[in-house]
């Protein structure tokens, strides 16, 4: 899942994008606003993770900005900003949730999921797939014998591929989503990471999970 | 005063005063009238009765043939009748009675008729005429002169010493004088009345604007500042008070406001590092083992610390400044070497924002202030210079040519006029962003309050987008 944080604190931007990677989220940061815009309007983020008070362009601009241009990108606003009346704004604005500085990063994580599984509609956290269960919430994986040990990039795009279950999902779309940056990433990664995810699962006897389409990509059927 | 007893009252005190004062007063001069007019009334009833006695006097006469009481009953009617009102009887020197008025009947008059050396008067109960006013004097009956035909005079005999009693009924009198006593009396009642009607009017209507600002004071909300007090009728009494207390609001409204930003402002600076060192500390225990980043988040909390060390040290130095705690030397401190020392500390920032500075003092500048002081106020004036200044201008520091003092002066493109008057405010920054980290926007705060304390002149000027800063030391 890919993520957009914009946040003038540097210290905060290196901690949280730390933490969001090692739970497999890919984690675009902007310092300012008018950066911040250019990046979720460029690209196709799960979440936008919005200061309110930024250099440039504040917040709630970004925001306005962003849905009046018809922009359907879940935000959440981590504001030091803690007044009802800031909260009742960043919300009716069209902000999905709002979170005040200091902030839990446990709490965070979990409404950051929270906000990616309403994207893709999926209210329930537990998907049940053949043997498997897996749980988006936790970011865990289970088979009856027990869990499944996934590192969180494979976790992520599992996550991926069933939020698309039965469409075929290209190897630059995984891309995009699981990685930050545009384009540093080598060509086979993708590869790499789908077949380690098949070795951990197949030894589950659910061979056919996760299914090759040849020049277009990877499907769950 | 006594926890119980009543708070003094300025309405109540001055109703009991003015209406025991004008009670008092009515009720003396009502006393005094009546005794002046009942001792008048009395006098000439008593003169009345004097010359009466006068009257018989001169009818007394000692003849050949002895006293004699020349007296015509025709001419003094009121001594002939039962009803009186007047009796008298006349006793002679040997206690014999010579003559009694026809009104006493049978009666005689209850006192004794022995002679007096002056007049007595006496009130006595005469049976059936009732209260009389009696008097009881002794003469000498003239008698004929022994030279001159129809001439009188006084007897020469001491012996002859002839007692009157005359008395006059005082019930017409006694009636008289209480018709009096009601009018005085019962016109005092009214005016006393009239006088506690006056005086509450009065106070009423005198102390209205005093009564419409306790009731004004008495409806403010404490928690809404705004409210003001308004005099509907302008008094020179009070319209000072009013004013000075419309004033005190103000700059007691302007205080909450000032201390809840403040707090706020104290408040959201704090919010901040507290969230990087809550978010570095909880991502960091999540993996320990990864050596770089933990590091890297020691790192970043220990700058954290220090910008928080320092923002805690200066408002502990305001804090000081503004309880009059912080003290002031007076030492030779030397600009130039201040300014040499502060350019070191801003050269790293300098470079890193590509900005130069560039300072025109090369020889000592000596001026009596307080060294560190003074260094606090050029390090926060070149902070802010090189912090707030477009990335690579130039500042400038030069002396002043009229005045013993500096000047520092930075392009500041943002900046608008309205803005200087915001610069010395505590937590202020034209950007509503909060950078955090080293800028709170307590640096200039620091600087006026130092300058207030040293007598520095600190003035600030926008002029063609060039921000200058000018600070004058008293004469030395």
């Amino acid at each position: 899942m890919k993520l957009l944080l914009i946040e003038d604190s540097t210290r905060l931007q290196r901690s949280i994008k730390k933490g969001f990677e090692k739970e497999g989220f890919a984690l675009d940061i902007a310092g300012d606003g008018l950066e911040g815009m250019a990046l979720a309007v460029a690209y196709d983020y799960d979440v936008l993770i919005l200061d309110l008070m930024l250099p440039g362009m504040d917040g709630l601009s970004v925001l306005k900005t962003l849905r009046d241009r018809g922009s359907k990108i879940h935000v959440l606003i981590l504001s030091a900003k803690d007044q009802v009346a800031d909260r009742i704004k960043g919300l009716e604005m069209g902000a999905d949730d709002y979170l005040i500085k200091p902030f839990d990063f446990d709490e965070l994580l979990a409404r950051v999921r929270a906000l990616v599984r309403r994207r893709y509609e999926t209210k329930d956290p537990t998907i049940q797939i053949g043997n498997l269960k897996v749980n988006t919430a936790l970011g865990k994986i289970y088979h009856q014998d027990g869990e499944i040990t996934l590192s969180p990039k494979e976790f992520t795009l599992l996550e991926y591929l069933l939020a698309r279950r039965g469409r075929v999902v290209t190897r630059d779309a995984l891309v995009e989503h699981l990685y930050t940056g545009y384009g540093d990433v080598a060509s086979n990664v993708i590869d790499v990471v789908v077949c380690n995810l098949r070795k951990k699962i197949q030894q589950k006897c659910e061979q056919t999970l996760i299914q090759t389409r040849r020049g277009f990509g990877y499907v769950i059927p | 005063m006594s926890k119980n007893s009543p708070m003094p009252s300025i309405h109540r005190t001055l109703t009991h005063t003015l209406l025991l004062g004008a009670g008092f007063f009515i009720v003396g001069v009502s006393l005094l009238l009546d005794l002046t007019i009942t001792g008048f009334l009395t006098d000439g009833f008593d003169d009345d009765i004097f010359f009466r006695a006068q009257s018989l006097v001169t009818l007394t006469k000692v003849f050949e043939e002895g006293i004699e009481l020349d007296f015509a009953g025709e001419f003094m009617p009121e001594f002939e009748t039962a009803e009186g009102p007047e009796y008298f009887e006349i006793w002679l020197p040997d206690g014999s009675l010579l003559e009694r008025s026809e009104s006493l009947g049978k009666n005689a008059l209850p006192t004794s008729n022995s002679p007096v050396e002056a007049a007595e008067w006496e009130n006595v109960e005469l049976p059936g005429a009732g209260l009389c006013r009696l008097l009881r004097i002794t003469f000498h009956p003239q008698q004929e002169d022994a030279d001159v035909e129809g001439e009188l005079e006084a007897s020469g005999d001491a012996t002859l010493g002839v007692t009157l009693l005359l008395a006059r009924k005082r019930n017409s009198f006694d009636q008289l004088l209480k018709a009096i006593h009601f009018l005085i009396w019962g016109s005092l009642g009214v005016l006393l009345l009239v006088v506690i009607g006056f005086v509450r009017l009065t106070l009423r209507r005198g102390l209205r604007p005093l009564d419409d600002i306790q009731r004004q004071v008495q409806n403010i909300d404490p928690g809404a500042l705004d409210s003001r007090i308004f005099l509907q009728k302008p008094v020179v009494e009070l319209t000072p008070v009013v004013d000075q207390l419309n004033a005190m609001l103000v700059r007691l409204e302007d205080g909450v406001i000032r201390e809840r930003r403040f707090t706020s402002d104290v408040a959201h600076e704090l919010r901040t590092p507290l969230s990087e060192l809550r978010s570095l500390s909880e991502v960091g225990l999540k993996d320990p083992d990864d050596h770089e980043m933990v590091v890297s988040f020691f790192q970043d909390t220990r700058e954290i610390s220090l910008e928080m060390e320092h923002l805690v040290s200066t408002l502990l130095e305001l804090s000081r400044c503004d309880g009059g705690s912080r003290i002031a030397t007076a030492d030779d401190v030397d600009l130039t070497s201040i300014l040499q020392k502060v350019l070191k500390r801003v050269a790293t920032h300098a470079l890193e924002r590509q900005v130069k500075v560039d300072c025109h003092l090369d020889q000592p500048f000596v001026v009596k202030s307080d060294w560190t002081m003074v260094e606090t106020i050029l390090q926060n004036l070149l902070n802010n210079a090189v912090s707030h200044g477009p990335q690579g201008c130039t500042v400038v520091v030069e002396k002043l040519k009229d005045a013993p003092g500096l000047k520092i002066r930075n392009p500041a493109p943002n900046l608008v006029e309205s803005d200087l008057t915001h610069l010395f405010e505590r937590f202020w920054q034209k950007d509503a962003a909060r950078t955090g980290g080293k800028n709170a926007g307590l640096g200039l705060s620091l600087v006026k309050a130092f300058a207030l304390l040293l007598n520095l002149e600190l003035s600030v000027q926008l002029e063609d987008q060039q921000l200058t800063f000018c600070l004058v030391f008293p004469g030395t």
